[in-house]
């Protein structure tokens, strides 16, 4: 019994202390979102861990793209309200009282840079773009390089 | 010239003591105080045999008492060993597979080239006229002088 306390308590410290970046987005509400709508019918979800996306090198990328759902934007919001309060740099485009767009720079997790991306379009149809971001690159470049595509 | 020693035990006692621990009649505190005696410097010949005697027992004492020292440094390092090389293998494991996947419709793709693909309209999506055009607009001066001017013409 000694000795499972003796190697197992240190074992957890080490691993909890050495590996945060690999589940820095799971103390994030948006995780819910991946998990309950990820798998859905009308919904497309991305999980890539440590690829090169046309010139983009990062560390997670995730992304989720929900069309005509309404709740779910609803429940989106709500949980961009939360993950929102330790975010560092904010700017958000509201429509009609509604947010409708949002760019959070959360805090760094060890040498990561994190972003969430969130657009609902009305242009053609009611369509949903969520994306989570972790990069060793600044996220403000991050944000550049995805504008700059426009 | 006489040497004066300052031993704890006369020489007599002494004697009698190592004569008494020969036939095996000694104490725990007498044996002690013989070990005490014989530790000093500067002791006479005659007293190097047991010296050498009780002194092996010494260093036989002392080497288990570091080997018991020595258990514990040993686990710790090798638990410190198998954490390195277990976190190095994850890292590795982590950097060399990634784990790329994309559901669409519910249905599980693990192409990397469509799952690219799918990122990348993703991000297409955010990139669109209407998302920039908001986003730029929040740094741009002339939003604000123009609805600063609403005050300043009142």
């Amino acid at each position: 019994m000694k000795s499972i306390k003796t190697y197992f308590v240190p074992i957890l410290i080490l691993f909890l202390a050495v590996s945060p970046s690999l589940y820095a987005q799971k103390d994030l509400q948006i995780n819910k979102v991946f998990e309950q709508y990820g798998e859905k019918k009308g919904v497309t979800m991305v999980d890539m861990t440590n690829e090169m996306l046309d010139g983009y090198d990062f560390s997670l990328f995730k992304s989720i793209t929900i069309k005509n759902n309404p709740p779910a934007a609803d429940f989106i919001r709500k949980c961009l309200e939360k993950d929102q309060e330790g975010a560092r740099k904010v700017k958000q485009v509201m429509a009609n009282g509604v947010l409708t767009s949002v760019y959070l720079q959360l805090p760094r997790k060890g040498q990561l840079y994190r972003l969430i991306l969130f657009n609902q379009s009305f242009q053609q149809e009611n369509k949903i773009t969520l994306i989570y971001i972790e990069s060793k690159n600044d996220s403000e470049n991050i944000l550049k390089l995805i504008l700059k595509k426009k | 010239m006489k040497i004066r020693y300052s031993h704890s035990l006369s020489f007599e006692k002494a004697d009698k003591l190592i004569e008494k621990y020969y036939d095996g009649l000694t104490s725990v505190a007498e044996e002690k105080e013989l070990r005490n005696f014989l530790s000093q410097p500067n002791l006479p010949e005659q007293y190097k045999v047991e010296r050498d005697i009780l002194g092996f027992f010494e260093a036989k004492k002392k080497k288990r008492i570091s080997t018991v020292q020595l258990i514990p440094f040993k686990r710790w390092s090798s638990v410190a060993a198998v954490l390195i090389v277990g976190v190095f293998c994850i890292k590795f494991y982590m950097t060399a597979y990634p784990t790329n996947f994309a559901y669409v419709d519910g249905e599980k793709i693990t192409d990397v080239s469509q799952i690219k693909q799918n990122a990348m309209a993703s991000l297409n999506d955010l990139s669109s006229d209407e998302v920039a055009d908001g986003l730029n607009s929040l740094n741009d001066s002339e939003l604000i002088d123009q609805q600063l001017s609403v005050f300043s013409n009142n």
